[in-house]
């Protein structure tokens, strides 16, 4: 339990910041209304409206040991990897697999937010001579906190929700390498039916998702800009 | 650099970034389209060499393909028309009704968004179980129009419902109209976009559940839906039948990206709203 515990966390210590990130930056990067834009937006947005059970089987194909990606990579003269049988490297790849699917929803939340920083304060900073990367810093990496703050709590969610993934690409193997606390509910309560131990692991996920969030609201008073809030 | 430059720079960057987004879909295509024998031929081919579109007639007749199909359709349908329903009342309650504990229905109703459905599914199994239903599609009906999906349009309505100006209603009261006529006669018509954005969300999330509908229906062939239909393809020892894999997974996936490339705007606005504001 304890070994599941951490594999949990793990998993949303490397999904959540990454996903925050790429989902900003790529904000930034696309922040334009131009056709081209709009065009890369939606594929980048693509993989979000597919459903997650599709998205793994494709992807358990592309990581196959003798998958595309392993030929790429031996093409280009690579030793092919054991992406998903290696327990050092499944958490990894699962992790790959569910940042790709993500960083569009990631992206179009913190476009919505990039909406709400006043152009004028922009133009205003551009005319004191300040560069991109000092405006950036100083006027809406600050002005966008709390929406930076809801993305990370609602992705730190959906990292505690990880199911089909895991269920289509490695049953939580190997061994135990990938079995996440909502995939080891599933496995106790619904494939042994030990539905008391099963309840028991929900509740310790309910109390974690529970503290992350008041955790991170309670962030919030120091971290976050006190403007009009969302 | 030149801004022109920078601006290539880029694009190209961004271009490669949806290298690894984009290929795999194409390699899923590729591969339906292929003999199983050829799935893992080195060196890779992303056009096929030899050509196997009966895939996807074997698709149809490997499994119910069909009748799976047609589930997720009208199960989807069904949710639809059930959080509609739900999401209309009880918003524009919410909104406009004053009655005792008012302030306390909403706060209530969201932290109950803060229980990952992966935490509910083994009470909510046993309550089915108890009930008779599992191995039944009746819980994919009851969950999400009960429960987490229908408290997100719940919300959804009543913020849209709280942005309509009063004075629409007030002259409806004036003209002699009761308050299930407001309701029916000037809210309710004017709902149109926000009930398009909330019925495109339910649709989708419908379409793409795969816990729920592989626990509730026992993974019965015939019950379940085209997410947990998808990984039903395999050899009798229980290895994936990659090239009919393929074939099945890009005819679930090719609905939902016609409407995304029809309806992206109605989309992405919903998943930015209902995903920030909820």
């Amino acid at each position: 339990m304890a070994e599941i515990a951490r594999t949990t966390f793990l998993f949303g210590v490397g999904f959540v910041p990454l996903t925050v990130v790429a989902g900003l930056v790529l904000a930034v990067a696309l922040n334009s209304r131009t056709r081209l834009f709009i065009g890369l937006r939606a594929a980048y947005f693509l993989p979000v409206v597919i459903s997650l059970a599709a998205w793994s089987i494709v992807w358990r194909l592309v990581l196959a040991p003798d998958g595309p990606l392993n030929a790429l990579l031996q093409l280009v003269g690579q030793s092919p990897v054991a992406w998903l049988r290696n327990p050092a490297l499944a958490l990894e790849a699962i992790i790959g697999v569910q940042f790709l699917k993500t960083a569009g929803y990631s992206m179009v939340l913190f476009l919505a937010a990039l909406q709400t920083v006043p152009s004028d304060l922009l133009e205003a900073a551009k005319v004191d001579g300040a560069t991109r990367w000092q405006s950036f810093r100083a006027i809406t990496l600050p002005l966008i906190a709390p929406f930076t703050l809801m993305v990370t709590i609602l992705l730190t969610i959906a990292s505690f929700k990880t199911f089909a993934l895991i269920q289509l690409m490695t049953k939580g193997g190997p061994g135990q390498a990938t079995t996440v606390l909502a995939y080891y509910i599933y496995q106790t309560g619904l494939q042994l039916f030990d539905m008391g131990y099963a309840s028991a692991v929900a509740v310790v996920l309910f109390v974690a998702v529970l503290t992350l969030t008041v955790l991170q609201l309670a962030a919030r008073r120091w971290w976050v800009f006190e403007g009009e809030g969302i | 650099m030149t801004s022109a430059s920078a601006r290539v720079t880029l694009i190209a960057m961004l271009v490669v970034g949806l290298v690894p987004v984009l290929l795999p879909l194409v390699w899923m295509i590729s591969t339906s389209l292929k003999p199983e024998f050829d799935v893992f031929a080195y060196p890779p081919q992303i056009i096929p060499a030899r050509l196997r579109p009966q895939n996807y007639a074997d698709v149809f007749s490997q499994a119910p393909f069909a009748r799976q199909y047609f589930s997720s359709l009208y199960l989807g349908f069904a949710d639809v028309v059930g959080t509609a329903i739900v999401a209309l009342l009880a918003g524009y309650a919410l909104a406009r009704l004053r009655f005792p504990g008012r302030g306390l229905v909403l706060p209530l109703l969201l932290s109950a968004l803060l229980l990952p459905s992966e935490i509910l599914i083994v009470p909510q199994y046993a309550l089915f179980s108890n009930l008779g239903l599992i191995g039944t599609q009746v819980p994919l009906v009851l969950e999400p129009v009960f429960g987490a999906p229908a408290i997100v349009g719940t919300f959804l309505m009543r913020q849209f419902f709280l942005s309509l100006p009063r004075e629409l209603e007030d002259a409806g009261r004036v003209d002699g109209l009761g308050g299930l006529g407001v309701f029916l006669r000037i809210a309710l018509p004017l709902s149109g976009p926000a009930l398009a954005t909330l019925a495109i969300m339910t649709f989708l999330a419908n379409w793409n559940a795969y816990l729920e509908p592989l626990v509730f229906t026992s993974g019965r062939p015939e019950l379940i839906t085209l997410p947990v239909a998808l990984n039903e393809f395999t050899n009798f020892d229980g290895t994936p039948q990659y090239s009919l894999q393929m074939a099945a997974t890009t005819l679930s996936i090719l609905p939902v990206a016609l409407v995304f490339l029809l309806a992206q705007r109605h989309i992405v606005a919903g998943i930015a709203r209902s995903g920030l504001k909820g």
